[in-house]
């Protein structure tokens, strides 16, 4: 098992799946000649050409429908939108073609394509370049969502995404991609419908994906020293999204943080908390706590923008407060 | 005496190449001057002095490279003693050693200063540079440039979740206990009176926690408590018995509204009863003498001159004719007498408006038309509104005497026992007499004994003078 960083780990699925299956291609801006903004296509272009490594034109629009039609037509396209805040300009490729047509054709035609893209604040990018969206793709049925938080999941969910039949919103994050971690190598496949502990506790449950899932590891370990162990359970599965291990954990915690790093309201802390007020009510002794990014448009100020996006202080307080302890 | 640290250029970035220093050692420096140009991945980039001083050293020399974070030179504090270090971006090492490296950890970091106003930084892309000092080795970069998460106070972010968990426990009237969901099983599952238990959650909210201890401490005094730990749990009484022996009776949404409302008054209002013996003797009478004067369907019953008798008392008794209303008292300009009257499935108050304007007549021709009307479901809403005080009368049953719930939002309500033959002392001779115990049921916090017995004293004059009810 090697130690690769999360931009590496990804990459080492994308050349495998490449090599495994030549229906695979890649397409996005920048991913040939400059390696992709992120590196994560490093030397894939020279590798396998400029047939399967397409550098496209700036427009987001025309990516994913080309995507989507290659997809059923057979191929099982990798389209890269430099960040998600551009995906915006082609929500409706997303939304009503990618999302609906495979029911809208009576399963007549499928839809085998993955759509990569990270999210994400806390660069000083402004309000435009901050967002984090993986709650708009989680509300559309039709759609696949996850969103990795270690370099084994990118790696293990990339390659399930590839083969996965359906439009799947690979969802990564522009902090991360330096993120290192143990990789298991070749063949090693995550599914996209399964969430996990990913450290085990007892007083209190915190329910984190992505970045903040780093974010969320980070305060078990401080509050640890405390006295207090937190369960964290990775939400690396949105949609479908897999309850089970919260609500496990929720039964023996009776306790919930959630962090995104995108804003609370409507947010996937909203859909955790509601699923766990119907399925483990009972089992409650506070209300779910739920911490995002503050209702304002991301800050461009530096100290601003720190306050404004979830740090561990703020899961650590939280914990404290839902546990009585200051 | 500040250090300059390699800038992270470029998202991808891992190393920087240094193409020319445009300082000397030795050179002075002001913050914000050009410093050195740097090659990365995507572009070379001038950067500019975070703070002024002497240059002092420089550790990387052209044409080298080196990682992001790496010191590559450090600029003396002669020229400039006070230094900018406090308004240095993160990313611009603190004093620290000079050789830190890489490697500095975020304790090091400057705390930021908002009087001092930071280098403008054009680019976003130079912007990143803040964040050099995490570590750009193996395993370290964790927040690759959004900077360290070194903040040590609750921001922006978490303080809507603060805010939440944080609420002050509103007042509650009533005696609502606050309770979790799970404790409020567990105490349920272990028989424990959650009365009992204080509650040390926020807000004093009782816990899972708060009754588990509850249940310890039952469980270390086995004579006190009803052993909940030590008995089966299948100790229900309800289990025992089979599932037919009860039959479920659902209740009609009238029922359901009756049942609220009297528990409602029963619990609430604070209740006191005066009872009073009265002669009806002469009020049977001019009954009898007044249906034998009129035709059939105007006859009168004795419950309708016990109406009259109310109505009137209740004019000269303003403080009666009231209600209790969040804290102040509402006196009733109408007179308006609720009659209760008990169906096979239900109990209904039509009410009988303006009684004491109301000759015993058109009461009696009221009465009889409100109750038919309820009896066979055909009252409107309006026939069951606007209540100033109500009787329940349970005469034609054969009882002495019994006390009534008050029927909101009266403040009163008077319960009717039945008429009596009983030997009576009069004039130092037993005679036959004619009977009736009433019970006055009172709302404590509209009126009090004294006012209560001067009304029923009112209501048994004009009953034993009955002539008064004719006018």
């Amino acid at each position: 098992m090697a130690v690769l960083a999360m931009r590496d780990a990804l990459n080492q699925a994308l050349r495998e799946e490449m090599k495994r299956d030549e229906s695979v291609f890649l397409l996005g801006e920048d991913i040939g000649l400059y390696d992709g903004s992120f590196k994560v296509t490093r030397g894939l272009m020279k590798e396998f050409g400029e047939k399967r490594v397409l550098d496209t034109p700036i427009a987001e629009e025309v990516i994913i429908g080309t995507a989507i039609g290659a997809a059923m037509s057979g191929l099982r396209p990798v389209a890269e939108m430099m960040t998600v805040n551009f995906i915006m300009v082609a929500m409706d490729q997303v939304v009503n073609a990618a999302a609906h047509i495979r029911y809208m054709f009576g399963g007549g035609t499928k839809v085998p394509l993955v759509i990569r893209t990270p999210g994400g604040g806390g660069h000083q990018l402004g309000a435009q370049h901050s967002h984090s969206h993986e709650n708009w793709f989680a509300h559309v049925p039709g759609l696949k969502v996850v969103a990795p938080g270690t370099p084994a999941d990118a790696k293990g969910m990339l390659k399930s995404a590839i083969r996965d039949d359906n439009p799947v919103m690979f969802i990564e994050n522009e902090g991360t991609y330096a993120v290192k971690g143990e990789v298991p190598d070749g063949e090693h496949l995550v599914p996209l419908d399964k969430n996990e502990v990913k450290r085990a506790g007892e007083h209190i449950t915190i329910c984190a994906h992505s970045r903040m899932l780093i974010v969320a590891m980070d305060a078990a370990t401080e509050l640890e020293k405390e006295g207090i162990t937190a369960e964290v359970v990775d939400m690396r599965a949105l949609r479908p999204l897999d309850m089970a291990p919260v609500i496990e954990s929720v039964k023996k915690t009776s306790r919930l943080i959630t962090v995104e790093e995108g804003w609370r309201s409507y947010g996937v802390g909203s859909e955790i908390a509601s699923r766990v007020y119907e399925e483990a009510f009972d089992y409650l002794d506070a209300p779910v706590a739920r911490i995002g990014a503050a209702e304002v448009p991301a800050p461009y100020n530096k100290r601003l923008e720190k306050i404004a996006f979830p740090g561990k202080a703020d899961v650590i307080v939280t914990a404290r407060a839902l546990l009585g302890k200051n | 005496m500040a250090t300059v640290q390699m800038p992270r250029l470029s998202d991808s970035m891992e190393t920087g190449k240094i193409l020319r220093w445009l300082k000397k050692e030795g050179d002075e420096v002001q913050k914000g001057e050009p410093l050195v140009e740097i090659e990365s991945d995507k572009a070379n980039i001038e950067v500019e002095a975070y703070a002024s001083g002497k240059l002092s050293k420089i550790l990387v020399p052209e044409g080298e490279s080196a990682p992001i974070g790496a010191v590559i030179a450090e600029i003396g504090g002669e020229a400039n003693a006070k230094a900018d270090k406090p308004a240095a971006p993160q990313g611009q090492a603190p004093a620290a050693e000079p050789k830190q490296g890489a490697k500095t950890s975020s304790a090091d970091a400057p705390k930021p200063q908002a009087t001092k106003p930071e280098a403008h930084v054009a680019q976003a892309d130079k912007a990143m540079a803040g964040t050099a000092q995490v570590a750009a080795e193996a395993g370290g970069e964790q927040y690759p440039h959004g900077g360290p998460d070194d903040r040590t106070e609750v921001g922006a972010a978490g303080e809507a979740a603060l805010n939440v968990i944080r609420r002050p426990s509103q007042q509650e009237n009533g005696e609502r206990i606050k309770v979790s969901p799970v404790a409020r099983r567990l105490a349920e599952e272990q028989n424990v009176d959650l009365n009992r238990v204080k509650g040390t959650g926020p807000g004093g909210r009782i816990q899972k926690e708060d009754v588990e201890a509850a249940v310890q401490q039952a469980s270390r005094q086995p004579a006190v408590t009803t052993a909940p730990a030590a008995a089966a749990p299948s100790q229900r009484p309800a289990t025992a018995r089979p599932k037919d022996a009860v039959e479920v009776v659902e209740l009609s949404k009238l029922q359901t509204t009756v049942a609220m409302r009297l528990a409602q008054s029963k619990f609430s209002a604070p209740h006191f009863y005066v009872t009073s013996e009265i002669a009806m003797d002469d009020a049977v009478r001019l009954r009898q003498m007044f249906n034998e004067a009129v035709d059939k369907s105007d006859a009168i019953s004795l419950n309708d001159l016990i109406v009259k008798a109310v109505a009137l008392a209740l004019t000269k008794f303003p403080e009666v004719n009231a209600s209790w209303a969040d804290g102040r008292i509402e006196r009733k300009r109408d007179v308006n007498i609720g009659i209760a009257v008990g169906l096979p499935d239900r109990l209904i108050v039509p009410v009988l408006r303006n009684a004491d304007q109301k000759s015993l007549k058109e009461i009696a021709t009221e009465s009889k038309q409100l109750i038919e009307r309820a009896r066979s479901n055909k009252a409107s809403a309006q026939d069951y509104l606007g209540n100033t005080f109500s009787i329940s009368n349970l005469g034609m049953y054969d009882v002495d005497q019994f006390t009534a719930i008050i029927n909101p939002p009266d403040s009163g309500i008077l319960a009717v026992g039945s008429i009596e033959d009983k030997a009576v002392v009069q004039g130092g001779q037993v005679v036959p007499g004619k009977r009736m115990r009433v019970t006055l049921s009172v709302d404590h916090r509209v009126f009090y004994g004294v006012t209560a017995a001067q009304f029923l004293q009112e209501v048994k004059r004009l009953l034993q003078s009955p002539m008064a009810l004719v006018l």
